[in-house]
């Protein structure tokens, strides 16, 4: 009798354990999914500002040689007269110029004339020739004033609500950064963006949108 | 000796029950906190310049965009757009930059021939209502409401 009463006794004492085990996992559970559930609440979203943005539609995009020309050194090159800002460099292979490279886009009501400068003095033989072409550069200054880092896959520019391009495709970094930091400001020099109407500038990232109008 | 013996087998009955039931009640718990999770990881905005939403009034043509904000696929197939309240004539949607699958930080951008015109300027409510993906056996509902000025080309 007294053997039963105690084998009862530690039944019951077991299946109270269990009962207690289970409650305590099941608050404990709840517990965890509520925590979590609060720390994803507080994620931060991205903001940003656009600190200025510029449109220059005279912008010397493209400068193709049509002829190479003789008796040249490497060198650099700008418009021949006004103040429109156009700068560049142009390398040689024996006296001939094989590729001009723009540094400075500039901004023209039309295409200017070439001049051209070696770096080691030169007297041409044959004067080289150029066809000037020029589109839409967009400049524009972007701030990641959030704690988010953004990546720039993740950021897309619109021109007059239309265009949707993603940052990563228009902006590179001089640092081959893919990420734009909290804190960091970006220069943007989007070039030939097809622009037309208001002219307006946009940028999404996550839930963000912030537009401004091109100076 | 019988009284172990039926204590023990009401004992083992209890405990199956007891064992089945919380079986059940942490499916289900765990069920719940997916479902949970899953609402905080699913998320849909609109994007673009809001002050400037395209629309071809020759054609009634709606050009909008809407980004992927959150951690999950949301699906492309079934989804609903309401401008002013009201369904359009037909609709039509691309995944940007490229792809088939509405992947979190794409866009998707959505066509929309509404049925009645609209002049440059007029403001118009957008309401977009749509889904995850199945994730874990869930499917969660995103929606977006926004008030946008349209640019009449």
């Amino acid at each position: 009798m007294g053997a039963s009463v105690g084998v009862g006794g530690l039944i019951v004492g077991i299946s109270m354990l269990v009962v207690f085990s289970m409650a305590y996992q099941s608050i404990t559970m709840q517990i965890d999914s509520g925590l979590e559930r609060i720390e994803n609440a507080d994620d931060p979203i991205p903001t940003f500002t656009l600190d200025d943005a510029e449109l220059w539609e005279g912008a010397v995009v493209d400068i193709s040689i049509t002829g190479a020309g003789a008796g040249y050194t490497d060198g650099t090159f700008a418009a021949s007269s006004g103040t429109g800002g156009l700068q560049g460099t142009f390398t040689t292979n024996s006296g001939s110029i094989t590729s001009m490279v723009i540094t400075s886009h500039g901004n023209y009501s039309s295409a200017p004339t070439l001049q051209l400068t070696c770096n080691v003095a030169c007297t041409p033989t044959s004067t080289a020739t150029f066809t000037v072409t020029l589109g839409n550069v967009i400049y524009a200054n972007l701030t990641n004033t959030g704690s988010v880092t953004v990546p720039h896959d993740d950021m897309w520019l619109f021109v007059d609500g239309n265009n949707a391009t993603t940052f990563s495709s228009v902006y590179t970094s001089s640092i081959s950064s893919e990420n734009w930091y909290s804190g960091e400001t970006v220069e943007l020099v989007w070039w030939n963006a097809s622009v037309s109407g208001d002219q307006r500038l946009s940028l999404t990232a996550g839930p963000l949108s912030v537009s401004t109008v091109l100076g | 000796m019988i009284m172990l013996i039926t204590a023990l087998l009401i004992s083992g009955g209890a405990s199956a029950i007891l064992i089945g039931q919380w079986s059940e009640t942490v499916r289900t718990l765990q069920q719940q906190e997916r479902a949970a999770d899953l609402e905080d990881e699913v998320g849909m905005s609109i994007a673009g310049d809001l002050a400037m939403v395209n629309f071809v009034g020759s054609t009634n043509t709606m050009t909008l965009y809407f980004v992927n904000t959150g951690e999950h696929d949301l699906n492309t197939s079934s989804y609903e757009v309401l401008v002013n309240g009201v369904a359009p004539n037909s609709k039509s949607e691309t995944v940007l930059p490229s792809g088939t699958d509405w992947e979190p930080g794409l866009l998707l951008e959505v066509e929309l021939v509404t049925a009645s015109g609209f002049t440059d300027g007029d403001d118009v409510s957008i309401y977009f209502a749509g889904q995850s993906v199945v994730v874990n056996g869930n499917v969660e509902p995103v929606t977006a409401a926004q008030e946008v000025r349209l640019n009449v080309v």
